[in-house]
């Protein structure tokens, strides 16, 4: 749930999601927003005499305009938004769950086993995408050659053609229909879920809970399926989300250098190429070759990256980006020694106070210390039973609006044991006030001033 | 020993293991195709049908043992591999080996070229933008480095030579202008390297070496582009956290001068964060390099395969480019790991207690 909240809180997340849901309508959405007709072939239409050449500009037959042979862009772009989105989530599924689990395992084994297998991912990271494409289609070829089969590598918008004059077995079939594309991505982006996963899984093994549940009984693939994936999960979905637009992107750079697969939004611009880079194109005059498709690539891309980005800052929230701050962030232990604020002395209106006026600063809000530090030392003072210096300290953060609920927590709990300290309670007043509890305030000074009345009369 | 040369034996030897692993892996995925499949590899030259007849294929599974277990079959390919000419190439109509290094000047030129530029540019803006945060070199710099990295180097192609060689025609696709090609199999024109850049300037030709130099800006301010953006990136968040050290403050009550302690002191402990990353991506920069290749009509290395893929299947071609890229990503990361060894000794003596 916090890491949920968390990743709301930035502006640009909420951007991402937006997108996100934007292109996921447009995929699901596509007959009707753009219905195909008779001269439909896969996800291309044709608006027009097939034999024009000449790009035309937007009109109402085609909203974006055409390509040379009268293709409509905006039919094309709308359904290749669904073959984009299937084709990105197809890799990142499949690069996911066979990173993770062999991380998992590898991970779990230790030893010498484990060396052997991350030896083994590492060399994946030394093979260049380019020559797995190369060499799968060419094996692809040679196997559905040395059947019998004639094979055609690229044949204009239609990808490979293979003619067979007889009918071929089912696995040549199967051949047939796999893009060498996407099995190259996954066989070359798993890596890097795994080496993650192997550090986390490594790390977690030596934790008291893992050795609990072994103890417990519970047998490896238990340990790793109940306890260890669910922890390393989040991570990994960092790249996962990445992975999609990426995948994308380079599937369409793929499909315009010739090199197999077909992206219709590669085709798109390898038709429209002429009319951009060939001898007396213009990208300005025929933008609707380009632009277009350019811009929903690039924004492709872009979607996902912000939505890695923004979960890859809510799992590692100290990665110095501003951001809205709830009241209700809590303090880990451990991060208290750690470096300085970055954000000191700029005052985050937190969320519950939106709207309201902004207090004038304190003057030692200037100084620049780590809230959890101030926390820190006011429960030291209380430890040392030093009550003004950490009065002093929770005030500080009450001026700065900063971790008031973990405030109002230890004032609840110091007034029960210094119950007679009218000031005790006129500061969990303020602090009550401050996180928008006026009621409770109110009681809060009440109560201050029945202490003050009796401790000044005793 | 010195450690240095005890590191450098040490990290070629890593580096012909994963060789080793990933051509056992290449070979590996070479065995789901059945052994006439795999018999086309060592094919010799001839027209179509009498090089592929029964007979033949039947003698070449014969000679290298391609019904035999996977592990034999491997042996006899690395050693076809160390002894032959990695195959015949139907489409190029030569041995493989020899097209492919005939072609690698081209590539190396260009890897070159970026990686002189793209390394330094990364590392200066990373640390400037890095070293104050939120400033106007910073803003500039992220959004720059945001496009960057979310413009595909082909749309960046088709931009740049839309605007550069379609409209203004200051440089061009292609290695030389077509008038200067035919000057290099003149023979007053000597090879050295095979790099037309280094070429010219050792035989007093500059009207070659601006041309040249026109006709790779394109391609390496495309490859540049992205990498760079990254490299910043990761400086940018490197030197960020760095910057808070107790050695830096410790510089500065020193009275080191502000300059000199971004330039010495923080310089040198981001650069093993910054090219570890980049060593890790090294395959992804080299496809980067091949697809720029492609792209911009340079007759380099990936020559090999887009020729392979225009007519008939040719799995000699393909697979000894596949085996050249992986040394070439090899022999990057090698690259990458001595120069930040020699810049970095605390790299030096991770590996030798490893």
């Amino acid at each position: 749930m916090r890491i949920i909240r968390r990743f709301f809180s930035y502006w640009q997340n909420w951007l991402g999601v937006f997108l996100l849901l934007a292109f996921v309508f447009v995929a699901l959405a596509a007959p009707i927003l753009s219905p195909a007709d008779a001269k439909t072939t896969g996800t291309f239409k044709t608006v027009g005499r097939a034999t024009d050449f000449i790009p035309h500009p937007p009109d109402e037959k085609a909203l974006l305009g055409t390509l040379p042979g009268q293709v409509d862009v905006y039919h094309t772009l709308i359904w290749g938004t669904r073959d984009a989105m299937q084709f990105g989530l197809m890799v990142a599924v499949g690069a996911f769950l066979f990173g993770v689990i062999f991380g998992a395992v590898s991970g779990y084994a230790g030893g010498m086993l484990n060396g052997f297998m991350m030896r083994l991912s590492d060399a994946f990271l030394t093979f260049p995408l380019i020559a797995g494409v190369a060499i799968l289609q060419q094996l692809v070829a040679i196997t559905i050659e040395s059947m019998g089969g004639i094979f055609y590598f690229n044949v204009a918008r239609f990808g490979r053609v293979v003619y067979f004059q007889f009918e071929p077995p089912a696995w040549v079939n199967f051949l047939m229909d796999v893009d060498p594309l996407l099995i190259c991505l996954i066989i070359f982006s798993w890596v890097p879920y795994a080496r993650l996963v192997n550090t986390i899984v490594m790390t977690l093994k030596r934790s008291e809970f893992i050795q609990a549940a072994q103890a417990l009984g519970g047998g490896p693939f238990w340990v790793i399926r109940r306890h260890l994936l669910p922890n390393s999960i989040g991570p990994a979905l960092v790249l996962a989300a990445r992975d999609v637009g990426n995948a994308v992107i380079l599937q369409a750079t793929f499909t315009f250098i010739g090199m197999g697969s077909v992206s219709s939004w590669g085709l798109l611009l390898s038709m429209g190429r002429d009319w951009v880079i060939g001898p007396g194109g213009n990208v300005f005059q025929y933008w609707w070759v380009f632009i277009p498709t350019t811009l929903v690539v690039m924004l492709f891309g872009i979607t996902w990256n912000i939505i890695g980005d923004g979960l890859s800052d809510a799992f590692h929230p100290d990665s110095g980006k501003r951001r809205f701050v709830f009241a209700d962030i809590q303090v880990e232990p451990g991060v208290v020694d750690s470096i300085q604020d970055r954000r000191a002395g700029q005052y985050v209106q937190p969320r519950h106070l939106v709207g309201r006026p902004i207090p004038p600063p304190h003057p030692e809000t200037q100084i620049s210390v780590r809230n959890s530090i101030i926390l820190q030392t006011a429960r030291d003072a209380v430890i040392n039973k030093n009550l003004p210096k950490a009065l002093e300290a929770y005030v500080f953060l009450i001026k700065r609006s900063r971790l008031l609920d973990v405030v109002i927590k230890d004032l609840t709990a110091l007034v029960r044991l210094f119950s007679t300290e009218p000031q005790l309670w006129k500061t969990l007043g303020d602090a009550l006030a401050r996180s928008g509890n006026q009621d409770f305030a109110n009681k809060a000074y009440a109560q201050a001033e029945v202490v003050a009345r009796k401790h000044g009369q005793g | 020993m010195p450690p240095f040369l005890q590191f450098l034996i040490r990290r070629i030897l890593l580096a012909l293991a994963s060789l080793m692993i990933i051509t056992m892996l290449l070979y590996a995925g070479m065995m789901i195709t059945p052994p006439e499949a795999r018999a086309r590899l060592y094919l010799p030259p001839g027209k179509g049908g009498e090089r592929t007849t029964e007979a033949v294929i039947d003698g070449y599974i014969e000679k290298y043992h391609l019904d035999e277990p996977y592990l034999i079959q491997y042996a006899y390919w690395v050693r076809s591999l160390l002894k032959e000419s990695w195959g015949y190439s139907p489409t190029l109509n030569k041995y493989v080996l020899p097209s492919l290094l005939q072609r690698t000047p081209v590539t190396l030129e260009l890897a070159l070229l970026s990686l002189i530029l793209l390394v330094p540019l990364g590392l200066a803006s990373g640390l400037i933008s890095g070293w104050r945060p939120r400033q106007a070199f910073d803003h500039a710099f992220r959004s720059v480095a945001f496009i960057g990295t979310s413009t595909p180097p082909f749309i960046l192609a088709m931009v740049l030579l839309s605007i550069f060689y379609i409209n203004l025609g200051w440089f061009g696709p292609g290695r030389l202008d077509a008038e200067l090609i035919y000057e290099l199999s003149s023979s007053s024109f000597r090879t050295y390297t095979g790099m037309l850049t280094i070429d010219s300037l050792l035989n007093g030709r500059f009207d070659i070496l601006i041309n040249a130099l026109q006709h790779l800006a394109m391609p390496v301010m495309t490859l540049s582009v992205f990498h760079w953006a990254t490299l910043g990136r990761i400086t940018r968040a490197t030197i960020m956290g760095e910057k808070n050290k107790e050695y830096i403050i410790a510089a500065k009550a020193r009275g080191v001068r502000e300059n000199r302690l971004i330039w010495r002191h923080a310089l040198r402990a981001v650069l093993a964060p910054s090219l570890t990353t980049m060593g890790l991506s090294a395959a992804s920069i080299v496809t980067g390099i091949f697809v720029v290749e492609i792209i911009y009509n340079l007759k380099g290395v990936s020559e090999v395969i887009v020729v392979s893929m225009r007519s008939a299947p040719d799995a000699p071609a393909a697979l000894g480019f596949a085996v050249y890229s992986v040394i070439m990503v090899i022999g990057l990361m090698l690259f990458l790991d001595v120069l930040q060894a020699a810049l970095d000794p605390r790299v030096r003596e991770e590996v030798l207690k490893a």
